[in-house]
């Protein structure tokens, strides 16, 4: 066996070397099988340095047989190179989809028959027809003549290359300035064994006899490497898109399947605190294992899922992210990765709470006055009534006789009394209002009883200021109605009772009659001094008073016509007011005509059978 | 049931002795009582002929002497009249009592209302 009988020459320490070289890449490659196109670029430094070793050992062979065995040796990686090389740039350019095992199977097609015709070329010459040595160069080189096949194979090799050429060619005209020295290298690193090949094949090598062709291969597979490794080749083609990712406030990452960094942009980095090239190929378990409830969402998702976290800065401060997980699917439909996006919305949260708590604050605030409002009422009515009470007995002698003058102080003690009362009941139920707890209880009501109900009340009042006060019933008016008599009343006696307190002479008049056929209204009109259109407006808002002196001197909080007008509302009904100075005021309040009426009429109507036409 | 006996269930003591004042004019004899329990071992044994009724009373509350009241055939029939500061939680007993009074209560309307209850107690003063 002669291929193991050879002997160290000078001229192989090149190719040794770059051997060595190429499986070194070929392993360094191979570890990072992660990046796109390193697995191809692996593969090729491989096969290169087959064909760099087999030639080596072709040198230093001393007999012809030994070089004939590394020779053929060599065609292992000579007939691959120019696949590998291929598919790289294919991947490079972003024909991924192109690349696919039934093709690169074909691709291997007349590489593998070149295999098998140079291992079984003694017998038919179809790859070498004649092998000697050559004595004449610097050491004894083998010299072959090719046969048939030979050419083929070296037509297919070459336009492989070619193609390969002509593709990266095409990227260096498309791709932006920034880019473009770095692709022009590319294509003189593809250019290179091309040309060495050529200079070979045509006898043009300052060394007799020595092929260059495998050493210009290594040269470019570490030129590939080195771009892949440093530049993210792959990544050429969006480079709009890799830079606005890149300089994007939001946090960007990549993971591949195996939880694998694979691309990672700025502030990802300032988040997670690793600079890119720490982080690039290191596992998310690793660099996230502070964040495992990130981890825990990134690892279960297979659809688009939007999440919210909070996660520690440097500083130990909380900071809230928005985190958008996209898996990525190969084209196979395979999961291949997931795209992890996160922004920072932690500003956006503060304001949330800070509004949130403002709120709060206020709603707690409201609703405490509305407490403070019921209970004081309430804590207040027992001693008042006390009060009255005690006045009243003593008025009427029951703790012993009176004398006239102090029966006119305790009448103003139970005036002022009734006064306290009033604003005690307002200030309730403007409580009761703002709380959302007045319910009404609708019930049939006679209405002449109302009214008279009413009359008996404020006559009182009328006639102690010599005002007539007289009430009306239109004969329209159903006898009975549906409504909450109560706070009817309690409507009527207010805006009655106000009509009263302002009105100095003349009359007040209250009238209910129906200004359409389904509604009721109440009207409720005086000859007092009239309330400005400016001041209408405001009449019925809460603690609002026409005069400060004339409602001090009446009593109430002011509430009575904000609470007349809640309770108007809460009825379906509405209220308004036309008033002119000088010309007195009228208070219209209109209801829908309630539907006790409607369902006596819906019930007829349902009875009566339906007519037939004739 | 004792003619012309009324019951004053309240826990505070003006308004106990003013409603007192007046129910003696209208010549009924009065029994105070100040908390709920009270008033519910005193309704076991005694049935007075009005009782003015406090809701908001220590133990046990005004609204459940009402129901037991209502529910006992014995006292069934006698004239509760509701006297409380508690607007809103007083609406629901209307068709239980005979009457309800809002504090503060006059003595005027006190009167009135007692009276018709009992025409027949004829006020004196």
């Amino acid at each position: 066996m002669n291929f193991i009988n050879w002997m160290y020459l000078p001229y192989m320490l090149p190719f040794l070397v770059a051997g060595i070289f190429a499986l070194i890449l070929a392993l360094y490659a191979w570890r990072r099988r992660f990046l796109a196109g390193a697995v191809t670029l692996s593969v090729m430094a491989l096969v290169v340095s087959v064909w760099v070793l087999g030639y080596a050992f072709e040198i230093g062979s001393i007999e012809l047989s030994g070089k004939v065995f590394w020779g053929k040796v060599q065609y292992l990686g000579i007939v691959a190179a120019p696949v590998t090389w291929l598919i790289f740039i294919l991947q490079f350019r972003g024909y991924t989809r192109w690349v696919t095992w039934p093709r690169i199977l074909a691709m291997c097609v007349i590489p593998a028959i070149t295999v098998l015709l140079v291992w079984t070329t003694a017998r038919h010459g179809l790859m070498w027809q004649q092998v000697s040595l050559d004595p004449t160069g610097p050491f004894p080189a083998l010299t072959v003549e090719y046969g048939g096949w030979f050419w083929v194979h070296w037509a297919y090799s070459t336009l492989l290359v070619m193609l390969g050429i002509v593709l990266m060619i095409d990227l260096l005209l498309r791709s932006v300035h920034i880019y473009r020295w770095q692709a022009g290298l590319l294509v003189a690193a593809a250019f290179a064994p091309w040309l060495a090949n050529a200079v070979y094949i045509f006898g043009l090598v300052p060394i007799p006899n020595l092929d260059l062709t495998p050493l210009a291969f290594v040269f470019t597979g570490a030129v590939f490497t080195w771009s892949l490794l440093h530049f993210r080749l792959l990544d050429l083609k969006p480079v709009a898109r890799r830079t606005m990712v890149d300089v994007m406030s939001d946090g960007v990452f990549v993971l591949d399947t195996a939880g694998r960094i694979i691309d990672i942009n700025r502030a990802a980095q300032k988040i997670i605190g690793l600079d890119e090239s720490d982080a690039v190929g290191r596992t998310g378990t690793g660099v996230l294992s502070q964040w495992p409830q990130l981890l825990a969402h990134v690892r279960k998702t297979v659809d688009n899922e939007s999440i919210e976290i909070a996660l520690p800065d440097s500083a130990g401060n909380t900071r809230h992210y928005d985190v958008r997980i996209t898996p990525l699917f190969n084209n196979g439909g395979e999961l291949s990765g997931r795209i992890v996006a996160m922004r920072d919305i932690s500003d956006r949260k503060q304001m949330e709470m800070a509004l949130s708590e403002a709120r709060d604050a206020v709603v707690q605030a409201s609703r405490f006055k509305s407490e403070l409002l019921a209970r004081v009422s309430h804590e207040l009515r027992t001693p008042i009534g006390a009060i009255l009470g005690y006045v009243e007995l003593l008025q009427i002698g029951a703790y012993g006789p009176v004398v006239a003058d102090q029966v006119d102080v305790m009448n103003k003690v139970i005036e002022n009394t009734g006064y306290l009362t009033q604003l005690v009941n307002e200030l309730l139920e403007q409580s009761q209002f703002d709380e959302g707890k007045i319910r009404l209880n609708p019930q049939p009501f006679v209405v002449a009883d109302l009214v008279s109900r009413v009359q008996a009340k404020m006559s009182v009042l009328a006639q102690a200021k010599n005002l007539e006060f007289s009430t009306q019933i239109s004969p329209d008016v159903p006898t009975e109605m549906v409504g909450d008599e109560i706070r009817l009343q309690q409507i009527l006696i207010n805006l009655v009772n106000n009509a009263i307190k302002f009105t100095e002479h003349g009359e007040v008049a209250l009238q209910i009659y129906l200004p359409q056929p389904d509604t009721w209204a109440i009207r409720v009109s005086d000859t007092g001094p009239g309330i400005s259109a400016q001041a209408q407006t405001h009449i019925f808002s809460p603690f609002w008073q026409v005069d400060g002196s004339i409602t001090r001197r009446h009593g109430g909080a002011g509430l009575g016509l904000s609470i007349v007008k809640n309770l108007v509302t809460l009825m379906g009904g509405q209220i308004q007011v036309e008033s002119q100075m000088g010309q007195g005021t009228v208070f219209i309040v209109t209801f829908p005509l309630a539907p006790f009426l409607d369902i006596e009429l819906a019930l007829s109507e349902i009875s009566v059978p339906h007519q037939p036409s004739i | 049931m004792t003619q012309n006996l009324a019951l004053i269930v309240e826990d505070d003591p003006d308004l106990i002795e003013i409603f007192s004042r007046i129910l003696k004019m209208l010549k009924f004899s009065v029994e105070k009582i100040s908390s709920g329990s009270e008033a519910v071992a005193y309704l076991a044994h005694a049935e007075p002929a009005l009782i003015l009724l406090d809701l908001n009373l220590p133990e046990v509350s005004g609204r459940d002497i009402l129901y037991k009241i209502r529910l006992d055939e014995r006292l069934k029939h006698i004239k509760v009249l509701l006297v409380t500061a508690d607007i809103v939680n007083v609406r629901p007993l209307s068709q239980m009592a005979d009457g309800i009074l809002i504090k503060p209560i006059g003595v005027q309307e006190l009167r009135q209302t007692i009276n018709e209850l009992f025409p027949t107690n004829q006020d004196s003063a």
